[in-house]
């Protein structure tokens, strides 16, 4: 007993002159030269790093571990411990196309089946993810998307647009048509166009006045072609541009191939919103347009 | 562009799904037969490098003598298949080996083994005959040029026959060392010599000093023939090769 009591009072002096310590000014110089040293010494890549870690950590307020439904149409999100899942509502209950997993859910006294989107492998989700201010995609929409490939996304804007709405998905390559081409016979409001988006006098035929474009292409002349299928689009209506930077030009810095596109595309269009998806998807960044 | 989308929709959907099917028939040709067998063979290699490293383990345990012998997998795996242990200590003149004498139910396994081996082998062969016959109707001068793997390889990088004509001779001198290429492109490493075109003779025995020369004049003739292959004009290979001997001697 007589031991402890002794260490009581130690620490008790040591906390004691640690609090006069730190209110002196030694202290604070102490500190503040500490703080200083750091960020000179930091290399570039941990500043980088630092980055990084502060955009995957993104905060969301909403309730922990319930499946909310968010402003975009059909969507759900679930928060959890770390990171968030994003759903949407299947079309055709009982299938799942690319192995993602399937909820059974009841929410405002409806049975709902949701379908799990996995937002590392799709531009749209990675944008949802980050918390884009709107898409431009309502229920009953008609939708053009170009560089569909094996219909990932496009299965999941299918979804959002609902049965009411279309989606024209359209490629060039026949490899990734073929895939598409069977999935599209099992969704009703699914059509596959196998077209290079550059030359659209070859598919005018079979296209409406669309609602939304979406465009996801890896080709050096993005910016020009999206504007290209804008004749396609109706007044006010939105297009979403997904650029990659490297596809454009290995050589320059992504943010500076960025701006040069955000100039080009201000002449003919009103940016509404523009995002850098920079954690999820490396050089890429997402433009949503509304036609004046 | 459609106006009465709304009213028809079923209509118009089925005249998309029309018109891609047809495409989609249209599309396939020579190209994809080439680069489907070329990736058969190259996957052809890995698997019977795999299972032939496992026989060597297994038969280890009977005939350990034999594999320093013998370096060829398919002769190995026939050895194997055909002979029995005293035949083959027979012929590797030895009395007395350090492998076990295995019985006959075990060594059931291992006979099947090198059996597929053997088989995988003949398969690869009949791939490779077949690539042959179609490498010499489709490029007459890029084969005669090159021989059957190279031509393969390229074409199935390049994609496609068109894209390959349409190639620049420097493009073709790249071919296969693109990661090397974009690095230097990037931070300015060293640039890279030459792609595929190593495999060939003619650059892979050249001085290594002349090695980049080589490649570089070896690409010229090759960028030459396709671009003769794809407009279908007359044979000339036998020309280009000789000029690029010729030049390569001095």
């Amino acid at each position: 007993m007589a031991y402890q009591n002794n260490f009581r009072k130690k620490s008790n002096k040591y906390s004691k002159d640690k609090e006069n310590f730190k209110s002196t000014e030694k202290y604070s110089n102490y500190r503040n030269n500490k703080n200083k040293n750091k960020n000179q010494d930091m290399h570039k890549n941990e500043q980088r790093s630092k980055k990084w870690n502060e955009k995957k950590e993104y905060k969301w307020n909403e309730k922990r571990n319930e499946i909310i439904s968010i402003k975009f149409p059909n969507t759900y999100i679930k928060i959890k411990r770390k990171g968030v899942d994003i759903f949407t509502k299947n079309l055709v209950p009982g299938q799942s196309f690319f192995g993602e997993t399937v909820i059974r859910k009841k929410i405002d006294n409806e049975n709902i089946e949701l379908r799990q989107w996995d937002y590392t492998r799709s531009k749209l989700g990675a944008a949802i993810f980050l918390k884009v201010s709107q898409l431009g995609i309502s229920e009953g929409d008609k939708v053009l998307y170009l560089g569909a490939s094996h219909g990932f996304t496009p299965s999941y804007v299918s979804d959002i647009v609902g049965s009411k709405g279309f989606v024209f998905c359209l490629d060039f390559a026949p490899r990734v048509v073929r895939d598409l081409y069977l999935l599209c016979q099992k969704r009703n409001n699914m059509a596959p166009i196998i077209a290079d988006a550059n030359k659209p006098e070859q598919y005018e035929e079979l296209l409406p006045e669309v609602d939304v474009i979406f465009m996801d292409i890896a080709q050096r002349e993005q910016v020009e072609i999206f504007l290209k299928n804008f004749k396609f689009l109706k007044k006010e209506g939105f297009a979403i541009l997904a650029l990659k930077a490297r596809s454009v030009d290995v050589t320059k810095k992504p943010k500076h191939v960025f701006r040069v596109a955000r100039e080009e595309l201000e002449k003919h269009t009103m940016i509404v919103d523009y995002k850098e998806l920079d954690p999820v998807e490396k050089d890429h960044c997402i433009f949503v347009c509304k036609n004046k | 562009m459609i106006k009465d989308f709304d009213k028809n929709k079923e209509k118009y959907r089925k005249k998309c799904f029309e018109f891609t099917a047809e495409r989609l028939r249209e599309s396939v040709n020579q190209d994809n037969f080439i680069v489907q067998a070329i990736s058969e063979i190259n996957e052809l290699d890995k698997v019977i490098n795999m299972l032939s490293r496992r026989l060597n383990e297994y038969a280890g345990l009977y005939v350990p003598e034999l594999y320093e012998r013998i370096n060829d997998n398919e002769t190995y795996a026939r050895i194997i298949a055909t002979k029995t242990r005293k035949q083959i200590l027979k012929d590797l003149k030895l009395d007395k080996s350090i492998g076990y004498d295995l019985k006959e139910k075990d060594k059931e396994s291992i006979i099947e083994l090198a059996n597929q081996i053997i088989s995988l082998f003949q398969q690869k062969s009949k791939v490779k005959n077949y690539l042959e016959s179609l490498l010499k109707k489709y490029v007459p001068n890029i084969y005669y040029i090159l021989g059957t793997m190279l031509t393969a390889k390229l074409l199935a990088q390049a994609g496609s026959l068109k894209s390959l004509s349409l190639f620049p001779a420097s493009t073709v001198q790249m071919l296969g060392a693109e990661t090397a290429l974009f690095r230097h492109l990037k931070t300015g490493a060293k640039c890279p010599k030459y792609g595929f075109l190593f495999l060939h003779p003619l650059v892979a025995n050249a001085a290594p000093r002349k090695r980049g020369k080589a490649a570089r004049m070896l690409a010229d003739k090759v960028a030459i023939a396709a671009k003769v292959d794809y407009f279908k004009g007359d044979f000339v290979a036998d020309k280009l090769l000789m000029q690029l001997e010729n030049k390569l001697k001095i």
